[in-house]
Formats: C-alpha cells, sequence, structure tokens
C-alpha cells in the first residue's frame, strides 16, 4: 500500500541542485516570452487604501502596457491569505504571484526557487536585509522560496505627556517596567503589550524575549532552546508588567485593538507597525501631536525587536506565467521609491538600495518631518520569527498556534510559574519540531 | 381494484423510492465523495500543506494531538461549547416558537427583530459582536455601568477571561441560531393538525400535559433532525470563536475546529489539523446514524 | 367566563407579551447599535467618554458613501441573491422527492442512502475546502460563481432532506390513502395533496438553504478569487477590514442592508405558515 515515495531530503536535494543549475550563470532574461498574457496578482488589502490605489490603478497597468501584459490583481483579507494559498495549491490553480504577509516556509515544495530574481535584485538594488534573507531561504536545499520586496518595523508607541509626568522615556524594558507603573499609579493610564493569541502579541514577545538574550531556537534551527533562564526572566518582566500597569483587557487583544487602545488615548504605550500613529494623525490629529515613536526597548543584553510583518512573494509550481512573475518582481523591488511614499512609510523596503536617499524622505512626511526619522535604522534593531536560525515550517506552526503568546500569558495570568510555563512551552515546541524535521 | 393500480410503474414503492431518492445522493457523492474520503486519508496520513507526496501512518497523527495540553483542553471546550449551546437553543426556542403560535398585537415587527441575528451574515454579525463586547469601547459595559451594575473599574473583560470568553462565545452562538431553531420548530408545530390539538383540549388536557404527551411527541423527527444538525454544526464551526477570541485566552475557548484550523492551515500541518479535524468523527458518525434512525422510525398515525 | 379564569387569561397574556419582547430585545439590540454606527462619524465612534447608544455628533452618510462608491458592495449583493436563488432551486428539486421517499416509502436502500449523505457534515468545510478546490478546479469553475452553485446544494440537500421527511411524517398517512382510494394514483397524491399540506416545512427548507448560501464564507473565499465575482459575506470583510484597521460604520451599514430585507421577507413568509393549514378540512 504505502508507494514508493520520494524521499524528502532526496526531492529538496534534486530540487536544490535543479535551482543552482538553473540560476547559474543566466540572470533574468528581460524580454521574457510570456506563456499567456495575463499576470494574475494575489496579496492583501493594504491598510491604507492609497498604497492599493497605486498599485491596482497607477503601477499595474503600467508596468502591463510596457510588457504587453494585462495585469489583474485581487485582494485578500490578511486573516484569509493562508487558507487561499492552500486552496490554490489544493486546486493546483490560482495566481501567478502570491503575496504572503508572512514567510510561508512550509510552501517550499509548491513554489518556483526564487534564486535568480534574487540575484538580480541584489546586483541592481542593494543587498537583501539579514532578517528578510533569513525568513525567505532555505539552507538545507539552498533555496529562496520566497522573495521579499518589503517589511513592516514595529517600534514603540509612547506618550509624550504621559511619559512627562513622571519624567521618563521607554529607553530600556526595566524603563518600561518602572515607568509604566508609575504612570498607572500616578494618572491610571495603563500600558498597552498585548498576551492574546494574535500577531502583535507574537512579534513584541519574541523582540522581549530577544532582548534578553533568550530564543526559541538555536542557529541551526534544529534544537528548541525556549526553556532558558534568560526566556524565565523575560517571562517574569512581563508578568510584573501586566501585574503592575495593565488591565485583563490584554488578552481579549486581536491585532486591531491595541490601535484603538492607543488613539482613544486610554493608553501610554504599545508596540506596533506605524499604522497605528498614522490612524491617530487621522483621526486624533490634536493628540497625535502628543505621540511619539521609539525602538524597541533594550533588555540586557541587547536592543531588538520583530519585523511587524515581512510581506513577501511566491510564484507557484502550476503558475500560468512565471517568467513574467518573475520579471514583475524584479520591476516592483525597483519601484520601491513610489511604493514607499505611497505605502506612508509602512513598506519598508528588503533591498537596501531599492529605496534611494530613505532619510530623506522620511523627513519629507507631510505630518510630522521628525517623527519617523530613526526608522532608517530599523533593520539594526529588527529580527524574525526564528532567530538566530532560519523561519523553518516548525517555527511557523509554533507561531500560528500562539505557542510564544500562550507563553506569557499563562504566567502573567497566575496559571503557571515562568519555569513551568516555559517547561510547557518547551514541550510543546518539540513536538512540533519532530514532526516537521525528519 | 387497489391491487390493479399498485402494478401501475407511478405507484409501486419499490420503483417510485429510489427513484426520488436517487437524485439527491447522486448529487451529493458524486461532488462530496471523493473529498469527504480525501480528507478522512488526510488524517491518517503525514501530509503537510504543500507536500509532493504522503504516507500512511495510521493513529500517529492522533497520538501526537493528545499529547498536547492544548488539545486536550480544546476538547473539553468543543463539548461545553457544543452542548450547552444546542441545549440553549433548543430549549430558548422551543419557548419562543410557541409563543409565537399564538396571535397578538404586534406579532410581526416582534417576528421581524427576532429574525434580524440569524439572516446577518455570519462574518459581519460576530464582527459587529466584537465591538459590543470590546474592552474599551463596548455598548453592553457601557449600559451596564450607566445602571449601576457594574463600576467603572469593573468592567467585565469578555474576551479576557475562560469563564467569561466561553460564556461570550456560547451567547453569539445561540444568538446566531435562536431564530433558526424557532422557524423550525414554529414549522413543526403548525404541522400538527389542529385537529389533533383541538382533540387534546376536548379531552381537557392542561396546557402542559398537552404539550408533554401530544406535542413533544409529534415533534420528535424534526426536533431529532435540527438538534442532531445543530449539534455537528457546532461541532465542527469556529466562526464565531475565530472572530473573537481566536481561541483565547490562552487557548481558553480554543475548540477541536479552530484549532484545527490554525495547526492545519495556518501552521501547514495538515495532517495534523485533519486529525483535529476528525478526532470525534467516529463518535459523531455513530451519534448521527442513531439520531436518524429514531427521526426515521417515528411513526404518527 | 369565571372572574378567575380571566384573570388567568391576563395573566397568560402578559407573559406571553414579557417574553416575546424580552427575546426580540436581546436578539435585536445589536442592530440597533449596528444602525447607529452605520450613521457616526469616526469622532462619534472613537471617543470614549460618548454614550454609544445615541448620537453624540451630527449623523453622516460618510460610511454608506464608501461602501456604495469605493467598493463593489452592489454587485456582491446581486452575486448573493442569484447564487442564493439557484441554489434553493436546486435544492428543492433534490430534497423535497428525497424526503417525501425517506418519509413514506419503505424499501432497504433508502435510509443508508439519506443517512449517508447526511454524514457528509461530519467534515467540517475548513478542511473539506482543500480537495474541494481541485475539484472546481479541474471543471474550470474557478473564480465563477457556478463553483458556488455547484457546491452549495452539498450541504444544503442532506438537512433539507431530512427536515423535509420530518414534516411529510407529520402528515397523517390516512390523508394520501383517503385520496388513493377516491382514485389518485401515488405521485398524484404527493403532487396535489401532501405538497401543499407540507408548504410549512418546504418554506423552511427554503428559508434554510437561502440563509446558509447567503452565510457560507470558506468556499466563497477561497473558489473567487476577482472583485467582481464575490459575495456579501466574503467581499465586505476583504475590503473593509484592512490589517488591523476595521471600517465599522460601512461594515455595520453592509450587514443591515443585507439582513433587514431577507430578515422582512422571511417575515412574510412565516406569515403563510400560520396561516391556517388546516389539515382537518379534507375528510
Amino acid at each position: 500500500m504505502p508507494t514508493p515515495e520520494l524521499n524528502r531530503r532526496t526531492f529538496l536535494k534534486g530540487a536544490g541542485v535543479a535551482a543552482v543549475a538553473a540560476t547559474g550563470p543566466t540572470i533574468i532574461v528581460k524580454t521574457a516570452r510570456a506563456k499567456s498574457d495575463t499576470l494574475k496578482i494575489g496579496q492583501w488589502t493594504h491598510f491604507v487604501p492609497a498604497f492599493d490605489e497605486w498599485f491596482d490603478k497607477k503601477y499595474c497597468p503600467e508596468w502591463g502596457a510596457k510588457n504587453g501584459v494585462k495585469v489583474v490583481v485581487d485582494h485578500i483579507s490578511v486573516n484569509d491569505l493562508r487558507a487561499r494559498a492552500a486552496a490554490e495549491v489544493g486546486a493546483k490553480k490560482g495566481h501567478d504571484l502570491f503575496g504572503f504577509l508572512d514567510p510561508p516556509p512550509a510552501y517550499e515544495e509548491t513554489v518556483i526557487p526564487l534564486n535568480d530574481v534574487v540575484t538580480e535584485c541584489e546586483s541592481k538594488y542593494g543587498k537583501l536585509v539579514n532578517l528578510a534573507q533569513r525568513a525567505t531561504y532555505n539552507p538545507k536545499s539552498k533555496t529562496y522560496y520566497a522573495c521579499s520586496d518589503n517589511w513592516v518595523p514595529d517600534p514603540l508607541h509612547w506618550r509624550i505627556d504621559m511619559w512627562g509626568e513622571v519624567g521618563m522615556k521607554p529607553d530600556t524594558w526595566e524603563h518600561v517596567r518602572e515607568g509604566s507603573r508609575k504612570i498607572k499609579e500616578k494618572i491610571n493610564a495603563p500600558a498597552g503589550f498585548g498576551l492574546a493569541q494574535e500577531l502583535d502579541t507574537n512579534m513584541m514577545l519574541r523582540g522581549l524575549l530577544w532582548s534578553f538574550g533568550a530564543q526559541e531556537q538555536d542557529e541551526t534551527s534544529t534544537k528548541v532552546m525556549i526553556n532558558s533562564k534568560q526566556a524565565v526572566d523575560a517571562v517574569k518582566l512581563m508578568s510584573a508588567i501586566f501585574k503592575e500597569s495593565e488591565t485583563a483587557e490584554v488578552f481579549t487583544w486581536d491585532p486591531s485593538s491595541n490601535n484603538r487602545f492607543f488613539v482613544s488615548g486610554k493608553g501610554h504605550i504599545i508596540q506596533n507597525a506605524i499604522s497605528a500613529i498614522r490612524t491617530a494623525e487621522k483621526q486624533v490629529p490634536d493628540l497625535a501631536k502628543k505621540m511619539a515613536l521609539a525602538p524597541p526597548a533594550a533588555g540586557p543584553v541587547r536592543r531588538m525587536g520583530s519585523e511587524h510583518l515581512l510581506h513577501c512573494y511566491v510564484v507557484w509550481k502550476f503558475a500560468e506565467n512565471p517568467e513574467m512573475a518573475k520579471k514583475f518582481l524584479v520591476d516592483l523591488v525597483g519601484a520601491y521609491n513610489d511604493a514607499f511614499v505611497a505605502s506612508e512609510f509602512y513598506n519598508f523596503p528588503s533591498f537596501t538600495k531599492s529605496v534611494t536617499d530613505l532619510k530623506g524622505k522620511l523627513a519629507a512626511d507631510k505630518v510630522d518631518p521628525e517623527r519617523y526619522l530613526f526608522l532608517a535604522d530599523a533593520e539594526r534593531w529588527s529580527a524574525y520569527p526564528g532567530y538566530p536560525g532560519h523561519t523553518t515550517a516548525a517555527i511557523d506552526e509554533c507561531f500560528n498556534t500562539f505557542v510564544i503568546p500562550n507563553l506569557f500569558a499563562r504566567a502573567a495570568k497566575g496559571e503557571q510559574s515562568a519555569e513551568d510555563s516555559a517547561k510547557q512551552a518547551e514541550a510543546e515546541m518539540k513536538r512540533i519540531f519532530t514532526k516537521w524535521i525528519k | 381494484m387497489r391491487r390493479g393500480r399498485e402494478r401501475s410503474l407511478l405507484d409501486r414503492e419499490g420503483f417510485l423510492g429510489p427513484v426520488m431518492i436517487l437524485p439527491a445522493v447522486l448529487y451529493v457523492v458524486a461532488l462530496v465523495g471523493f473529498p469527504f474520503f480525501l480528507s478522512l486519508y488526510l488524517a491518517v496520513s503525514d501530509a503537510k500543506i504543500a507536500s509532493a507526496t504522503s504516507h500512511f501512518v495510521g493513529l500517529a497523527n492522533f497520538e501526537s494531538a493528545l499529547q498536547s495540553p492544548t488539545f486536550r483542553r480544546a476538547l473539553v471546550n468543543t463539548f461545553l461549547f457544543t452542548l450547552i449551546s444546542q441545549a440553549l437553543v433548543l430549549v430558548l426556542g422551543k419557548i419562543l416558537a410557541t409563543c409565537l403560535l399564538q396571535d397578538f398585537y404586534g406579532k410581526s415587527a416582534l417576528r421581524f427583530l427576532i429574525l434580524l441575528p440569524w439572516v446577518a451574515p455570519i462574518s459581519l454579525g460576530t464582527i459587529g459582536w466584537k465591538w459590543m463586547l470590546d474592552s474599551l469601547y463596548s455598548p453592553v459595559n457601557w449600559v451596564l455601568q450607566a445602571t449601576h451594575i457594574i463600576g467603572k473599574n469593573d468592567w467585565p473583560m469578555w474576551f479576557g477571561e475562560r469563564g467569561l470568553a466561553m460564556a461570550s462565545v456560547i451567547g453569539v452562538h445561540v444568538w446566531r441560531l435562536l431564530p433558526f431553531s424557532t422557524v423550525i420548530i414554529l414549522a413543526g408545530l403548525t404541522s400538527i393538525p389542529k385537529e389533533v390539538r383541538e382533540a387534546a383540549d376536548v379531552d381537557g388536557a392542561g396546557f402542559w400535559s398537552r404539550e408533554l404527551h401530544i406535542v413533544l411527541p409529534l415533534l420528535r423527527p424534526i426536533l431529532t433532525v435540527a438538534g442532531l444538525f445543530g449539534i455537528i454544526f457546532a461541532f465542527t464551526d469556529m466562526t464565531v470563536i475565530y472572530v473573537l477570541t481566536r481561541g483565547g485566552p490562552a487557548d481558553g475557548t480554543q475548540v477541536l475546529a479552530s484549532l484545527a484550523f490554525f495547526t492545519g492551515i495556518l501552521g501547514g500541518d495538515l495532517a495534523g489539523g485533519a486529525a483535529i479535524s476528525l478526532f470525534l468523527f467516529p463518535i459523531l458518525l455513530i451519534v448521527a446514524i442513531l439520531m436518524l434512525r429514531v427521526a426515521r422510525r417515528t411513526e404518527v398515525t | 367566563m369565571t372572574v378567575s379564569r380571566a384573570a388567568r387569561r391576563a395573566a397568560g397574556r402578559l407573559v406571553l407579551y414579557a417574553t416575546v419582547i424580552a427575546f426580540a430585545a436581546l436578539l435585536a439590540f445589536p442592530f440597533y447599535w449596528m444602525v447607529l454606527a452605520t450613521f457616526k462619524t469616526d469622532g462619534d465612534l472613537y471617543n470614549l467618554k460618548n454614550n454609544p447608544l445615541v448620537f453624540n455628533a451630527a449623523p453622516t452618510l460618510a460610511n454608506l458613501q464608501l461602501l456604495f462608491e469605493k467598493t463593489l458592495y452592489l454587485r456582491w449583493l446581486w452575486n448573493t441573491l442569484l447564487v442564493g436563488a439557484a441554489v434553493v432551486a436546486i435544492t428543492l428539486v433534490l430534497a423535497a422527492p428525497a424526503g417525501y421517499a425517506l418519509a413514506r416509502l419503505t424499501g432497504k436502500w433508502g435510509e443508508p442512502l439519506g443517512i449517508g449523505i447526511f454524514l457528509t457534515y461530519l467534515i467540517p468545510p475548513t478542511l473539506l475546502f482543500i480537495p474541494m478546490s481541485r475539484i472546481v478546479a479541474v471543471l474550470d469553475l474557478q473564480d465563477s460563481l457556478w463553483s458556488l452553485i455547484l457546491v452549495y446544494p452539498s450541504f444544503t440537500v442532506p438537512f433539507c432532506v431530512w427536515l423535509l421527511m420530518g414534516f411529510f411524517k407529520s402528515i397523517p398517512r390516512d390523508i394520501e390513502e383517503a385520496a388513493r382510494v377516491d382514485g389518485c394514483s401515488r405521485a398524484r397524491a404527493i403532487v396535489q395533496i401532501v405538497m401543499p399540506l407540507s408548504l410549512a416545512g418546504i418554506l423552511s427548507a427554503v428559508i434554510f438553504a437561502f440563509t446558509l448560501t447567503i452565510q457560507e464564507f470558506v468556499y466563497a473565499l477561497t473558489f473567487i478569487t476577482s472583485s467582481g465575482a464575490q459575495t456579501v459575506s466574503v467581499g465586505v470583510p476583504t475590503n473593509l477590514v484592512r490589517g488591523d484597521v476595521f471600517f465599522w460604520g460601512s461594515l455595520m451599514a453592509a450587514c443591515l442592508i443585507t439582513s433587514i430585507p431577507v430578515a422582512a421577507l422571511y417575515n412574510i413568509f412565516l406569515d403563510r405558515f400560520v396561516a391556517g393549514f388546516t389539515v382537518g378540512a379534507i375528510k
């Protein structure tokens, strides 16, 4: 009954060899012979409607006209991206380019390796940032299964006036703890670090772990390392912050909640992509003047946050127009000067030189020329799930089943001690790792 | 004379029966047959979301699932969620349907209001509830505070504590399905021939006696089917939980259906997700067969 | 009527009203909020100090404008209606005869087959949609409303079969027998006698199938990709929930505009149930 199987390792090895051979000397063909005359792209509905306007109504039609293709863009809600991807793979039919908002290592077997695309982009538009490289590359098969065009930093958002009341700034995690406690005592405004099963929590807590020198896995991406003294210390710190300066609402949140929390004026600090402050600038401009951004807080070992989102495209194996798809990718990276501004700085370039004069653009912001300047260095303090290893399918499943948020939530609620919670998280991660790593 | 007519094709039960039921069966089997069995196979394979090949692994996925405390909690939550919400839906539905059987002033308008939760698109209605029970803006909490039932700093975190979160998702689920069960029961009550009800009245049966001994038994086939469907639907549905709590807080409202989605579709372990989805399959299978048999066997003379 | 009996009637009436009004209030109050949200400005909605149950600033049509001008809402409504009507038709054609067969006609294959199709519910659509996508792709129906029209009956039919069986069963056999004694063939008896009497059941099946169709999400999401061909339940969240930003006013407007006409329609249908289907008319 068991069919002679393609041993996964040999398959991947074969694919890797083929990919290297194919990319070898040839870089992308400049004039592609289109298999069909349509290029279908599927990606998320950007939170900045203006970006989708730019992309759908300006960039794609112009690119299409130049290359003799009709470009069709379909938008999918961020929550439904993975479900749609699964369906397209199940149907073996779908878009040519599919944009994920977090790296999809599990899909490696059904996508075309994009090593040639990455190489060409690097030759033209600068190196691929480390966090994107680690998150879209499989070192075992030496394949780029996705090509990232942009990523989103995750800075602190804080209230200058409220922190001014206690004469502090959120520089290190100890400052955050102490300042938050004082602010809560003095003016009863809570902090907004989520402890729920959702994206923002997933990212923020990873940053906290890394700042303490803890990590999910080792560099080889095979060993689970979550149960360490540093991780336990990080858990204890967050439990303290929760007890001293947060309310139980942080267990109820979804990605939009901390935005609302901050924009309503209730809270004094959150960690989120700049969508929060952009919303504030539009809805409550007077209050927004009292808000500021800052790099993630520093821990005893380092200052590190996670990328909030990593946007990357895959080209399905069953894509009908793969050559055009690859060309589109390269050209899109080249157009990032426009994309960056159209997205109101949400889309940070993954290829370092694809946006020229980043700092100048940040300083030219129409609302506040100083607020976004520090983001020019964002790459230095941003990492990715799975750091310092790679983002593997195992890490991806841990991410999507909220192992880290629950690790912290159980301890903060007092259901388990920090040590026991770490042990449980370790057991869960090991169980998941054995499923994927054979 | 009757025997003669029965020989005509349109009279013969042996012919008419299969001919009437076959189209429905063929349609469903042709469409769902392959996916149905493939899904069953996925649960006993090691398929990942994008794997080119897969092998039979027996019950390994189920064993792996049982090791996870998250899964065990999800199993318990699934039973809680399903049984409590279904019980509420049936009992409340029966009460409401009985009321709606009477005539009274303003009935049409009230009935319209009662139907609304069911017809609202699930995704949108649930998003509405997200706001209704939001930790900051909840109108429910606002009203509770305005009527001095709770204080300013005592706002219940509807999605933040295990008990409250479970109550919330059960509540929204019941809210959504109550009109549905009411309509079904109402239609069933209406189908009870008037003369049966009148006969009971003439016999001097009291309200409760009539309900228990006449009405309920007559409703049994419909109640059984609606109840069974409701149970299976609650066991396999995850929309309310996915939108409101994502299974939180700390897996407090995680059920098998939502865990399966996170593991299989979002996490990429398709076979693991399938195993979680189908964990209760054997039990549900037996329950379904038994209940459907009961529904069919009930005879009305 | 003695005094105590009148009093009991009055008390009964009071209980009746109290119960129904309580239910109606609990079920419909979120919709009251939705109506407000539809017309509230963002500033009014997001202000923590405001009373959420009234307008604190002048109502605005901006949310409705966004819904109708910046999204394809009307197109989605139309798509949803089309799919709903088609699926209801297919469901009735398949389920009514099958339900009758299960109710009346014995035979050793009927019951197992009927149970068999019901078992398709045991696999949740969140798992089933993956192999289903393959079928849709093979039939080349991807991105077409026909994929939904084809697939939806697979989950409306089994329940409707059993539901209708239940209704057919509650019609006493004697009535059919009486018709056949009078000279009807079995088939004619079914059409002329049974169907009209089971109108309540048929209408519930229609309502159920239609509701299930307009609510369905997973298949609509995965089979249909282009905006113009989406249904309301997918199109609205996709376009009005952008990342972590919700356009509450427009979302709630979409919810209301979809629900109110459908609920009104059902309400009218329900009147037909209680318009006195007196079974005792036939002697």
